[in-house]
């Protein structure tokens, strides 16, 4: 169907998610929420984790973006896998945040979808680079280090996109690709993940 | 859909590869669409986007920071600055999908929508066997 | 219609299209343990350091694809392969190739396509343990993103024959294509090289198996390429390097016109077909083709009789490292290796009594012999240059040791002042002449461009320089140099004077320079001249006879130019007018252009322009003559070229990819009429609005009857007439980031890339103006829309219309440029400005006029009368002594 339309005419995608987080000002506290009160280490700026503690707010930004004319939101997922979680401990969190994150802006575009069913919105689950990279060493002195493998990243990524499409993705837009290795290890990912639910 | 991000004016990814390597090495798998997002604006990209607009079979996309950041750290160009921008890409028949990154706000991608609303989109010149 | 692309491609940093144009793909073959006993020692004693130079080398030498196999059963594949691959990731001069993974251990593989970020391509899967775990296999190296080399090999073992080679790459297409969805592009297949002259029957028809099963692949299985290794071939001459550079060229001869793609070699050890002795190519060629019954025997005997004399490998040249350091620094200054200099400098320093005597001693006689060899014709300008960077670098190593001695400066023959002179900006000869003076122990002052002549005769002074030497491009830069001699005269000032660039010449330097002055003022046409013109002025012994013996020539010379050109008749200008060309207007229907006004170019993309290039004026720029492509072969000059046209390439390639030029355009199409001579130019918008008027210049030399007197106004409908006529204007640029990046470079001393840089891109200026010519032609105007023409018949001038520019024969009123600045304005639009002699700046630019009449015809205005010239000064409405000074080239 997004095909299709494509060929009609262009579409928009949405623009930032964190300009927008910062806006509203959160404290430690209201990042935290209810559930993560007690987490023993700081969550303040761990921007994917409202889709949980602030729901609302998520919801709010994607509505304003789509009621702005974009044709696709992102989810708020672009840290989102066990390999950037684990700054703030979260790594076991990944598959709820990218689920979550999902379901709230399906739920968001859905809405505004029938409200104006000529256009039709759509999800694309926000598949970001990860805070390594698999063809460079951060180590100068040791070129042929890596902090991060293709497998590693393999695991990650695919932990991610079964929660983005099992969340209810309409599509999958891995972004920000500064290191191609790390991309192609999410392709490889989502490719081997539709292969198995087949 | 697989979005990079050339880091600076060399033109190159952070791990050091052309627009034409990038697309090359992520070609294997039937994408929705290839583009550049962040690090850069919308009028540094321009050129990247054209050189990989000319070589992809596949739909093209383009998300771009509200310009460089300032000495603040915050991003400046006004919508009606990016939309302007945004509109140079529409008009060469540069892309397929547009949108914004680090920056922008639902400000920016109204007056966007409206560019993009009147434009045609990219039909790209490369037939494949797909 | 696009045909649909289904060519290879592949990518490290950087991109690889294996298509027709490509010809052929070379896979370096030396990073790899089973073919490399070299290789294999560094990798087992854990020296990685010195295997990643190996992978340097090969890139170097011009591997496109690297070849990385570490199947040894002493080592772990697996993780040397991984280590080795993060290593050269690391190097972005090999990271820039693709790699090709080898193994016959699939683990290893896998290892190895986890940490590439490139496309690169799997050697090899095949059928050998049959189709389920060919299948899997395949699906793996697609997820990953690579390409694959399929070996002719199935569950019965290699294909040993051609049905079989035919049969294996047939079943295993069909598998890829049809179960798997493989990209039938992205399959190679590896149809198996097996040794020739084996001495066994069945050996024989190896080679051309292996060439016939190629063209049946090609034919028959649509998109896929064809690789080998190819060393397997000449396996029994081992120790023979003659024979088996030569077996291997002649094999890739033949095996690529049967649609060979690529193969596994060893770049740097490849004989050039051609020059393979003819006796041995023949032995040769009748083994490979199985055409004589006793062939093996024949080229047994001849590998025999040429064992003794051994050629010069890579391995003999290195051998130059091991001589003393003197002939290690004169190699590396004769043959512009810079790699070990410093390395040897050092040593010579820690030997010398002092640092400067290195310079004095050890690299002067390394120079004097590049002098020696330059000047007897046995060394070109592209070869001296790339030996003036060595120097360069050798020298400033070591500037700190003399600088922290204080000890004063290191004695040169002889100081020269060199400038590109008031409102001109091109120095790409003067730099040549510089460096090549360098080399040869002269101080060089380079004042740059743009230099005023005060400036000029005050540094003269205040360096005490023994030379002056003054360059210029443009036909103002000539009045220059005529006041500049004037001056010298006046303030007594008797430094030599040398006249250079592509205006000057010995007739204007004898006519309208020498007769100025009072000191020698010599005419130096080319770079190779300097040395022998210097060492004669500054020579005690020499020098006044030589001074004489120009100044009778150039006396004789001057005497002689004057009679022949009083010789000459000229008719008035209104007889010339008479005498237009007549163009038939009644008949003649101008097409309306398509886009009328101004419109820019921003940023046109410089891959669009390369196959515009016309080479051979590029070669010209360094001295060698000849045309492209017949220089690459010239017998002379044939080697030199190649190979400044092969760092051409390397260069333009990265010009292209990462930008290092920003390339502009201004053009505007407009309707025109004539009024005599001045060509009315109308606001598209308000027709009877004149935006400016156009002055053109006509022929006045008498002509046989019949003849017209041309002038560029003769290709517009006059005004009188009825036919609204078109005329357009453009400037383009491809010279925003030369100077970035030519400084750069100097800053390396690096002069050959600094030069290089500017004359690639003044040939980029000119590939775009033929572009966008084309453009107007089929598009913007569109008068030609259905032209098709190939570049040669680009260059050729074969299309309908002209394109001439204002300071060329046609119209060398340098003042014209103004005019085309105000109606585009030009520099507001894409920032080219004009300097006071009405040079563009940056000097990579070109403007011009179109005209698109079918008889429009470019020619040489040649000389005019005074009454031409007073009328043009009236209509240029500046007084006689300007016009006289604008127009004064073209003055009787």
């Amino acid at each position: 169907m997004i095909e299709a339309l494509l060929k009609e005419r262009i579409l928009v995608l949405d623009g930032a998610m964190g300009t927008m987080i910062q806006r509203l000002e959160f404290s430690e506290q209201e990042f935290r929420g209810d559930r993560f009160k007690d987490h023993p280490c700081p969550l303040g700026g761990n921007n994917d984790l409202l889709s949980i503690t602030q729901a609302n707010a998520i919801k709010n930004i994607h509505e304003e973006y789509l009621l702005a004319g974009a044709d696709i939101v992102e989810t708020n997922t672009f840290s989102s896998t066990s390999i950037a979680m684990a700054d703030y401990q979260l790594e076991d969190l990944a598959y709820e945040l990218n689920y979550q994150s999902a379901k709230i802006a399906k739920e968001v575009a859905q809405k505004i979808t029938i409200e104006n069913p000529d256009k039709p919105r759509f999800v694309a689950g926000s598949i970001g680079p990860t805070n390594k990279t698999a063809s460079m060493s951060p180590d100068v002195n040791d070129p042929g280090f890596r902090a991060v493998s293709f497998d590693d990243l393999f695991e990650a990524y695919h932990e991610q996109v079964a929660g983005l499409v099992e969340g209810g993705v309409d599509l999958l837009l891995v972004e920000t690709v500064f290191d191609t290795l790390n991309a192609k290890a999410a392709l490889f990912a989502i490719q081997q993940y539709f292969e198995e639910k087949k | 859909m697989v979005s990079g991000t050339i880091t600076d004016k060399s033109g190159r990814t952070l791990s050091g590869q052309t627009v034409e390597a990038f697309a090359i090495s992520v070609s294997h798998i039937p994408l929705l669409s290839i583009g550049f997002n962040c690090a850069l604006g919308a009028s540094q990209l321009q050129p990247y986007i054209k050189r990989l607009s000319k070589r992809t079979a596949f739909n093209t996309s383009v998300h771009p920071n509200a310009g460089l950041p300032n000495a603040f750290g915050e991003y400046d160009q006004s919508p009606q600055e990016i939309a302007a921008l945004i509109d140079q890409f529409l008009d060469q028949n540069l892309v397929n999908i547009v949108g914004g990154c680090c920056g922008t706000t639902p400000d920016h991608i109204r007056l966007i929508a409206q560019a993009a609303a009147k434009a045609k989109p990219r039909i790209s010149q490369i037939k494949t066997h797909a | 219609m696009h045909k649909p692309i289904r060519f290879l491609t592949l990518s490290g940093q950087e991109s690889l299209l294996v298509s027709p144009q490509t010809n052929f793909v070379n896979i370096g073959e030396r990073t790899n343990v089973t073919g490399s006993r070299k290789f294999l020692r560094l990798i087992e004693t854990g020296d990685y350091e010195s295997a990643v130079e190996i992978a340097l080398e090969q890139v170097e030498g011009g591997a496109q694809i690297i070849d990385v196999n570490m199947d040894e059963g002493m080592i772990d594949g697996k993780a040397a392969m991984v280590k080795f691959l993060n290593l050269i990731g690391a190097e972005p001069d090999i990271a820039r190739v693709p790699v090709m993974i080898d193994s016959s251990k699939w683990e290893i593989i896998e290892a190895g396509l986890k940490v590439v970020q490139g496309k690169s391509v799997v050697n090899s899967i095949s059928l050998k343990e049959g189709e389920s775990i060919f299948i899997e296999q395949a699906r793996k190296v697609k997820l990953y993103g690579a390409a694959v080399t399929v070996m002719a090999f199935d569950e019965e073992g290699q294909a040993d024959n051609l049905e079989r080679r035919i049969q294996i790459c047939e079943r295993s297409y069909r598998i890829l294509v049809d179960q798997v969805n493989f990209p039938p592009e992205d399959i190679i297949f590896d149809p198996n090289i097996f040794p020739v002259a084996t001495g066994m029957e069945e050996h024989k028809t190896n080679a051309l198996d292996f060439f016939l099963a190629t063209k049946w692949i090609r034919e028959n299985l649509p998109y896929a390429n064809v690789s080998g290794g190819v060393s397997n071939v000449s396996f029994s001459f081992r120790g023979n390097n003659t024979v088996r550079e030569a077996m291997h060229s002649a094999f890739l001869y033949h095996a690529i016109q049967y649609g060979m793609t690529m193969g596994i070699v060893n770049p740097t050890l490849l004989e050039v077909y051609d020059q393979i002795p003819k006796s041995l190519v023949e032995k040769v060629e009748d083994v490979l083709l199985n055409r004589k019954e006793d062939a093996t025997e024949a080229l047994l005997n001849y590998a025999e009789r040429i064992k003794g004399d051994k050629k010069q490998t890579k391995e003999e040249e290195k051998a130059w490292r091991s001589e003393d350091l003197q002939s290690r620094i004169t190699h590396a200054l004769v043959r512009g290796i810079d790699r070990y200099i410093v390395e040897d400098v050092e040593e010579a320093r820690a030997a010398a009594d002092r640092p400067l005597h290195v310079i004095e001693n050890n690299l002067m006689q390394g120079m004097n012999v590049v002098g020696d060899l330059f000047g007897s014709g046995k060394m070109f300008l592209p070869q001296v240059v790339k030996s003036a960077r060595v120097m360069k670098k050798a020298v400033a190593y070591l500037q700190p040791f003399i600088e922290a001695e204080k000890s004063g400066v290191v004695e040169s023959s002889g100081k020269i002042l060199m400038a590109t002179v008031k409102g001109d900006v091109h120095d790409i000869g003067k730099n040549i002449v510089s460096v090549v003076l360098a080399c040869n122990n002269f101080e060089i002052v380079d004042l740059g461009v743009m230099v005023p002549p005060e400036v000029i005769l005050q540094k003269a002074q205040e360096e005490n320089v023994d030379i002056i030497g003054l360059s210029g491009l443009i036909t103002p830069s000539l009045d220059e140099m005529v006041y500049i001699a004037k001056e010298m005269n006046r303030i007594g000032l008797k430094t030599p004077l040398l006249i250079g660039g592509a205006t000057t010449s010995k007739a204007h330097t004898a006519v309208k320079i020498a007769p100025e002055g009072n000191a020698p003022i010599i005419h130096v046409n080319d770079a190779s001249r300097a040395v022998t013109v210097v060492n004669n002025l500054l020579s005690e012994d020499k020098n006044k006879i030589y001074t004489s013996e120009i100044a009778a020539e150039y006396r004789s010379f001057r005497e002689k130019f004057l009679d022949r050109t009083s010789n000459k008749k000229y008719v008035d200008i209104k007889t010339a007018r008479k005498r237009k060309y007549n163009i038939d207007w009644e008949g003649y229907k101008p097409v309306v252009p398509d886009l009328l006004g101004c419109k820019t170019i921003e940023d046109q993309d410089l891959e669009t322009l390369v196959p515009y290039i016309d080479w051979s004026p590029f070669f010209r720029s360094w001295d060698l003559h000849g045309k492209y492509p017949n220089i690459l072969n010239d017998e002379i000059v044939g080697k030199e070229a190649t190979s400044l046209f092969i760092d051409a390439q390397n260069m333009l390639r990265k010009i292209v990819d990462e930008k290092w030029l920003t390339a502009k355009a201004r053009f505007g199409l407009f309707p025109a009429n004539t009024e005599d001579d001045d060509i009315l130019i109308f606001d598209p918008n308000d027709l009877q609005k004149e935006s400016c008027r156009l002055i053109t210049l006509r022929q006045q030399l008498q002509k046989r009857t019949g003849q017209p007197n041309l002038a560029l106004a003769d290709f517009i409908a006059p005004l009188s007439n009825a036919v609204k006529d078109y005329m357009g204007t453009f400037c383009v640029t491809t010279g925003f980031g030369v100077e970035d990046v030519a400084t750069r470079f100097e800053k390396e001393n690096d002069d050959y890339n600094s030069i290089m840089v500017k004359a690639l891109a003044d040939r980029l200026a000119e590939a775009f103006a033929e572009y966008l010519h084309r453009e107007i032609r089929t598009n913007y105007w569109g008068y030609a829309p259905k032209e098709s023409l190939s570049n040669e018949e680009l260059i050729r001038e074969t299309y309908k219309g002209i394109r001439p520019a204002p300071g060329y024969p046609a119209c060398p009123d340098h003042l014209e440029k103004q005019t085309l600045w105000d109606l585009m304005e030009v520099e507001k639009h894409i920032g080219v400005s004009l300097t006071e002699s009405y040079a563009m700046w940056p000097a990579a630019s070109v403007s011009g006029y179109y005209f698109a009449h079918p008889e429009a015809k470019y020619f040489g205005l040649g000389k005019i009368k005074e009454d031409q010239l007073l009328d043009y000064s009236k209509r240029r409405k500046i007084p006689m002594e300007d016009a006289k000074k604008w127009l004064s080239p073209n003055l009787i």
